[in-house]
């Protein structure tokens, strides 16, 4: 693939990065600052002139106070922007409800209102559709998809659960096509058809032999309920798979960037450029991988910093100095993780580096959001 | 201490805590003391998951230590979802071969896939077996490195949610042992690892309540990585308006934040024990980490 000309693999701005991109998927372990960063990009590209949506899963309470999201069933939200970005571009939050999406797929591919209802008050459907198993991050897509179809924005940002790897992110759409499979679940569901339709008489003697071994270890009602979620959730599969294999289409779309939030620490990066790898190995490329909360640099010692120094009590001057002297081993811990990565993304078609500085604080209001987002996108 | 069962030490948490770091840390700690240990490692996909060489199992910080004092190792489990199954059957069914030819059909997956907590519960049994007094092959301590916390809940609630759906038989007998064993505070210690940033205490604190109504003993929860304290409090207003050092201002700042934090955390679950930021990632705050050890054992022995 082509990357823009005259520009060095790796130093790619995000600008450049973003170029003729309709989707951003955000990915990346739990706990670096992925929310912030996707409420940032997004907020960014608004003030550029485009019209954007960030769809965001579990923001910190503040945050979500900040995008005025802060209620899992919150109704999407308008961001208020700079008065000068106003004119062109708009910004609108939402927050994703897996368990709202999940039942709403539901009602959309049922054959009938009541086979839905049927469905969505079966206790398998409760324990599958719950936030358990990785169904979030299927949800997370299919929401996506919902929005691509519907949404009049250029650019749509979604935040994605916590992964630290490819099959995390992955096995749910997998499992759950796994799971509604229709060569082993109509089976369950409708054992005279077996019978009725030219299948080997070696699967007919498993079939037979499976659902006597499940009836004798979990009992009868074990059977019957799988059965009655399968027969029921067959109805609505061949509307399910279409919309699993549009999703994974999208994904792989040139105008889809996957962007990847990792942490300064050599441990964390080791496992960043395995996951990036695992993506590429499946056809999904990681445009960019932005380094979040690097500790600032030291402020350039003031001519005075000496003598202020010298004023300070005794115990406070060797307390300082201890305090500093931990801050450059945070930065030099920090700057060998870095540089670990930059050495890792060489190559002519690597995502670019980019290294965000933290702020002082938790990322808690637009203007936080907004000093993110000027950062993420300063010209290199 | 060898009489009685092993004790199974739970720990879970956030993604990015250092929930396994702990977990490896108590592990090696317990070790140390002359207790014979098991780690169990539960996350799904981490078999996939590359790690630096040096930050898993027995090379991680606490092998620097392990060598100078010789101390013997602790046994690591990985477990293999497919062979927790066959083991699992094995046991439900008792024919070997059966429980095998099971696990080879198609259908027997979608089953196993759909029948909501017969996958944790299987887990869930793979772990209290090594707790089991006949299987237990002088194990004292099974410290259990156990899924981000979204995944923890499910797992402890396998059982009950497969007695709802299969109340008899010999699975329902499998899950009510794992259950009863779950629910005792003598026999299960829940830790919850976080760290003292917004996001995680919150999730920490959704984690505790969930874990209480499911009924298992009510977890500690440990502050990892709190910033060390080194300006006395008569001073800090000196540094603040001095502005002597942007460094050190930003160092108490960091520190300050996180104080709020554990002091909201602590008004709900009592005190929280901490443990020290460390400034190399190699280093393991083994002080602290003994502290921590005698706060989670000394809690129920």
């Amino acid at each position: 693939m082509k990357q823009t000309h005259g520009e060095q693999p790796g130093r790619r701005s995000m600008t450049s990065v973003l170029q003729g991109k309709h989707l951003v998927v955000m990915v990346g372990e739990g706990g670096v600052g992925k929310t912030s960063a996707a409420a940032a990009l997004a907020y960014g590209q608004a003030c550029a002139g485009h019209d954007v949506a960030v769809l965001t899963i579990d923001p910190a309470p503040r945050l979500g106070d900040a995008l005025g999201i802060r209620d899992i069933d919150a109704a999407p939200r308008s961001i208020a922007l700079p008065r000068r970005a106003e004119a062109t571009g708009s910004l609108v939050a939402m927050r994703l409800d897996s368990k709202r999406t999940f039942d709403r797929m539901v009602e959309r591919y049922a054959p009938t209102r009541e086979a839905a209802e049927a469905l969505l008050r079966h206790p398998i459907y409760e324990a599958v559709s719950g936030s358990l198993g990785g169904s979030e991050h299927y949800m997370a897509f299919q929401r996506l998809s919902e929005l691509v179809e519907n949404a009049g924005q250029d650019l749509l940002v979604i935040d994605t659960p916590p992964a630290a790897n490819a099959a995390e992110l992955l096995a749910a759409p997998a499992r759950l096509s796994g799971l509604f499979d229709t060569g082993a679940l109509s089976i369950l569901a409708e054992p005279a058809r077996l019978l009725t339709r030219a299948t080997g008489t070696l699967a007919r003697a498993s079939f037979g032999f499976v659902l006597a071994v499940v009836e004798r270890v979990a009992g009868d009602s074990l059977k019957t309920g799988v059965g009655d979620f399968v027969r029921l959730f067959g109805d609505i599969l061949s509307g399910l798979e279409d919309r699993t294999r549009a999703i994974n289409a999208l994904l792989r779309s040139r105008r889809t960037a996957f962007v990847m939030v990792v942490r300064p620490r050599s441990n964390d990066v080791v496992r960043a450029v395995a996951f990036q790898k695992a993506l590429a190995a499946i056809g999904l490329r990681v445009d960019a991988i932005v380094v979040n909360r690097l500790t600032p640099p030291a402020m350039p010692s003031l001519p005075s910093r000496a003598q202020r120094l010298v004023d300070a009590p005794m115990q406070a001057r060797a307390a300082i100095t201890a305090m500093e002297r931990e801050m450059d081993s945070l930065r030099e811990m920090e700057s060998k993780a870095l540089c670990l990565l930059r050495a890792a993304m060489t190559d002519d078609d690597a995502p670019a580096v980019i290294a965000l500085t933290s702020l002082d604080v938790d990322v808690a209001t637009l203007e936080d959001i907004s000093t993110l987002a000027a950062e993420l996108f300063a010209k290199k | 201490m060898r009489t009685g069962p092993a004790r199974i030490l739970f720990v879970s948490g956030k993604g990015g805590t250092g929930k396994s770091f702990v977990a490896e840390a108590l592990a090696t700690e317990a070790t140390s003391r002359g207790l014979g240990v098991a780690l169990v490692r539960v996350h799904a996909a981490e078999a996939t998951k590359a790690k630096t060489p040096g930050s898993h199992g027995r090379a991680t910080g606490p092998r620097v230590r392990r060598e100078a004092a010789q101390v013997p190792a602790f046994r690591e489990v990985t477990l293999d979802e497919r062979a927790a199954l066959e083991k699992f059957l094995t046991r439900v069914l008792v024919v070997g071969f059966v429980a095998r030819r099971l696990l080879d059909s198609r259908t027997f997956s979608a089953v196993a896939a759909a029948a909501p907590g017969l996958r944790d519960l299987v887990t869930l049994t793979a772990i209290t077996a090594l707790a089991a007094p006949r299987r237990r092959r002088g194990l004292d301590l099974i410290v259990v490195d156990a899924p981000a916390s979204g995944h923890s809940v499910p797992l402890l609630t396998a059982p009950q949610r497969v007695l709802e759906i299969a109340p008899v038989g010999p699975v329902a007998r499998e899950a009510r042992a794992a259950r009863e064993l779950v629910t005792d505070a003598r026999r299960f210690v829940p830790l919850i690892v976080t760290i003292a940033e917004e996001l995680a205490v919150t999730e920490a604190l959704s984690l505790y309540e969930d874990m209480i109504d499911a009924g298992v003993p009510a977890p500690r929860i440990v502050v990892n990585s709190l910033w060390p304290l080194h300006l006395a409090a008569e001073h800090v207003d000196w540094l603040l308006a001095s502005r002597a050092s942007s460094d050190a201002i930003l160092h108490h700042k960091r520190r300050r934040r996180q104080l709020e934090l554990i002091t909201s955390l602590e008004q709900r679950v009592g005190r929280c024990p901490a443990l020290p930021f460390t400034f190399n990632e190699e280093e393991v705050p083994t002080t602290a980490i003994a502290s921590l050890l005698d706060t989670v054992l000394g809690a129920t022995s």
